[in-house]
């Protein structure tokens, strides 16, 4: 069964999409304005807050949404469609990224609040929460960010990103174990 | 603990127990708001892109859009249809798909058959080639990680690789390490190399190329890589930049458009290292005294004297008097401009692109020094000096140096006041002082200025937020609430 994750379809929001998709660029501006702050935050917390990915993915996110904005046909929100893109460009970057081994030294980076990514973000304070994040792999972490943290219901990630629920249920359960795990033996202080 | 801010999800999250409750807690509350300025560029690039594909003639009018593949067809979503379409699409083209396969692995084996000595090729596919003979004919076949391609003496091969090309002259021999989308790994034998690597991605895709003397790193360009019997290595760039590191040390070099570099496989010893310096000066001198000759730099190529030929061991032994050269430190490598090359010198979005990969790389200082150049040459269009500056400024907040940093940004704003990108400076500049200084009165000012150039700009809401936060603006609180 597939959930839908919002029933009000806010006025005029799939007329500002068919405006922006069709290259009005005030429309353009005012979907990204509404919208990327949340998706942005959403793709740093699958990708690391430091990440200079995140910009690349959220840019990303609004290009495909202008690309089919014609056929989206408003049976679910214009956020939680965006939101759905964004969980899944953001997964297919962090596994990539995770097959390349290198979510160990970003999590090394951050962990001891060195610079890096671009200039403009090196100053944001590393949190502890954030460096728990990162010793998951990225299908733990989607799983535990939405579920825990944004309160998404098994059925709506699964809806959103295509994996099955019972899945969804071991990935987090593995997740929870070793986050809990890491605080635990590694004296991480949340 | 702070105040929980509202979930993406409109609703809260199920209450868990223990560390991994308060890890969540944590991850809710912290304050990860999206930055002005990261907004503002985004608004930008995104922007940009759209003006770019109206640009374009209308594909999509003729209802030839396909659905780009990052949408996964889901339940609910109007998806089924590209899918099915696309399911015919494959179908039809499976039978060509597969006599082509086999046509492509029969011609495969006759080459492997006939002429071992010119190539070695696998069943992959990974990359495909075209071998060009001298008689006319033309050979084709793919080649996979960790294989070899070898030119024969009087064949040249072409390479596909994506939207790249490479083409090896006339006795040349590439292995290729790694054929990733993500990296292109090659390693030069001998021979020369002509290389055109031009990503759908800038920063997403690299190659990188390998000689025994040196590596090259490639971000987008179009360059030969010339290797001889002993390793050494030339590499000449027609666009964009590369990044040249001497397998032996010394420091990396950025070689531009209209640039050519030599790097040395091997040192030598003194006597080798004492002649070739000894031909050095000697041409040096003879350029200076002969004022009348034709320069070898070409018009308006930068005179940096010309090397001797790299190729030089061979003459040390000759017997030259290495006692009367002074003892000076080996140039292994020697950058010049291209003798009588007609080249364009890089561009300033080269240049913005080399600072940007050495900031990425943590080199501030090396990066702060080109950008400096690059801003403050008047040559170069506003919005690439704005830029340096805007990246002069983050480098040095990045490193802590707010006094630089303010200073660039005020630069920035000031080279372009009527464009975007001194727009966000000047914020930029308001936002430094008001987190960074104690000066609120600076910061006010600075949030003022920004109103008063773009009152209905990007972050003119963040603007008057601030200044209704700093205190003492009623007008800015009274519009804001």
């Amino acid at each position: 069964m597939v959930a839908r994750l919002t029933s009000v379809q806010p006025e005029g929001e799939y007329a500002l999409l068919q405006r922006a998709g069709a290259g009005d660029e005030q429309a353009v501006r005012e979907l990204l304005r509404t919208h990327a702050p949340r998706l942005h935050r959403h793709a740093s917390r699958i990708l690391g807050s430091h990440d200079p990915d995140v910009e690349d993915v959220v840019q990303q996110v609004f290009l495909a949404a202008l690309d089919g904005a014609e056929r989206f046909d408003g049976r679910s929100s214009v956020a939680t469609w965006l939101f759905g893109i964004t969980t899944r460009r953001a997964l297919d970057a962090a596994r990539a990224r995770f097959r390349r081994q290198r979510w160990a030294k970003v999590g090394e980076v951050v962990g001891m609040g060195g610079a890096s990514g671009q200039p403009d973000t090196t100053f944001q304070a590393a949190d502890e929460a954030q460096v728990v994040l990162t010793a998951l792999t990225p299908d733990q972490r989607m799983v535990f960010v939405m579920h825990d943290v944004e309160g998404y219901t098994f059925a709506e990630i699964s809806s959103l990103t295509d994996v099955g629920i019972s899945t969804l249920h071991s990935r987090l359960k593995a997740a929870r174990k070793r986050i809990a795990s890491l605080v635990a033996e590694e004296g991480i202080r949340v | 603990m702070s105040e929980c801010r509202q979930p993406i999800s409109g609703r809260l999250p199920p209450h868990v127990e223990g560390p991994v409750g308060r890890v969540a807690d944590r991850l809710r509350t912290a304050n990860e708001s999206l930055d002005e300025v990261t907004q503002a560029r985004m608004e930008r690039a995104v922007l940009e892109q759209v003006r770019v594909r109206a640009a374009r003639p209308a594909q999509g009018a003729s209802g030839s859009h396909r659905r780009p593949s990052y949408y996964p067809a889901r339940p609910g979503f109007p998806s089924s249809k590209g899918r099915s379409r696309a399911r015919v699409w494959y179908r039809r083209l499976a039978y060509p798909a597969l006599v082509a396969a086999a046509a492509a692995a029969g011609a495969l084996l006759v080459l492997m058959v006939h002429t071992p000595r010119q190539m070695m090729v696998s069943t992959d596919g990974s990359a495909h080639f075209e071998m060009y003979l001298p008689d006319g004919a033309v050979q084709r076949g793919s080649v996979s990680e960790g294989q070899t391609l070898e030119s024969g003496r009087q064949s040249h091969i072409q390479i596909a690789l994506d939207r790249s090309r490479v083409e090896l002259s006339r006795r040349s021999r590439v292995r290729f390490d790694q054929l990733s989308p993500s990296l292109t790994e090659l390693t030069v034998g001998i021979g020369r190399v002509e290389i055109g690597f031009h990503p759908r991605v800038r920063g997403k895709q690299r190659m990188l190329v390998q000689t025994r003397a040196a590596r090259i790193r490639v971000v987008g360009t179009r360059f030969t890589v010339d290797v001889d019997g002993q390793g050494n290595t030339r590499v000449r760039v027609s666009e964009g930049v590369v990044e040249v590191r001497p397998r032996y040390g010394g420091p990396t070099h950025f070689v531009g458009a209209g640039q050519d570099l030599e790097v040395m496989a091997d040192a030598g010893d003194d006597g080798e290292r004492a002649v070739r310096d000894t031909l050095a000066a000697n041409l040096s001198k003879l350029a200076a005294t002969s004022p009348s000759d034709p320069s070898p730099a070409g018009d308006g190529a930068a005179s940096a004297p010309v090397a001797p030929s790299p190729h030089l061991g061979d003459a040390a032994r000759g017997g030259e008097p290495a006692q009367a050269a002074p003892p000076v430190e080996l140039p292994a490598v020697r950058v010049r401009s291209v003798v009588g090359a007609a080249l364009p010198p890089p561009s300033a979005r080269d240049m913005l692109e080399v600072a940007r990969e050495r900031l990425r790389l943590g080199r501030h200082a090396q990066a702060r020094g080109d950008l400096h150049k690059l801003a403050v040459d008047a040559g170069h269009p506003k919005e690439y000096r704005a830029e340096a500056w805007t990246l002069i400024a983050e480098s040095y907040t990045a490193q802590g140096n707010v006094p630089r940093a303010r200073e660039a940004y005020r630069a920035a704003s000031a080279v372009a006041p009527e464009l975007g990108v001194g727009h966000n400076a000047l914020f930029a500049l308001a936002r430094l002082l008001d987190r960074y200084t104690t000066d609120r009165q600076a910061a006010v000012l600075a949030y003022e200025d920004y109103l008063r150039q773009v009152p209905e700009g990007a972050l003119a809401s963040q603007a008057r937020h601030a200044l209704c936060r700093l205190g003492g603006y009623p007008e800015h609180c009274d519009h804001l609430f």
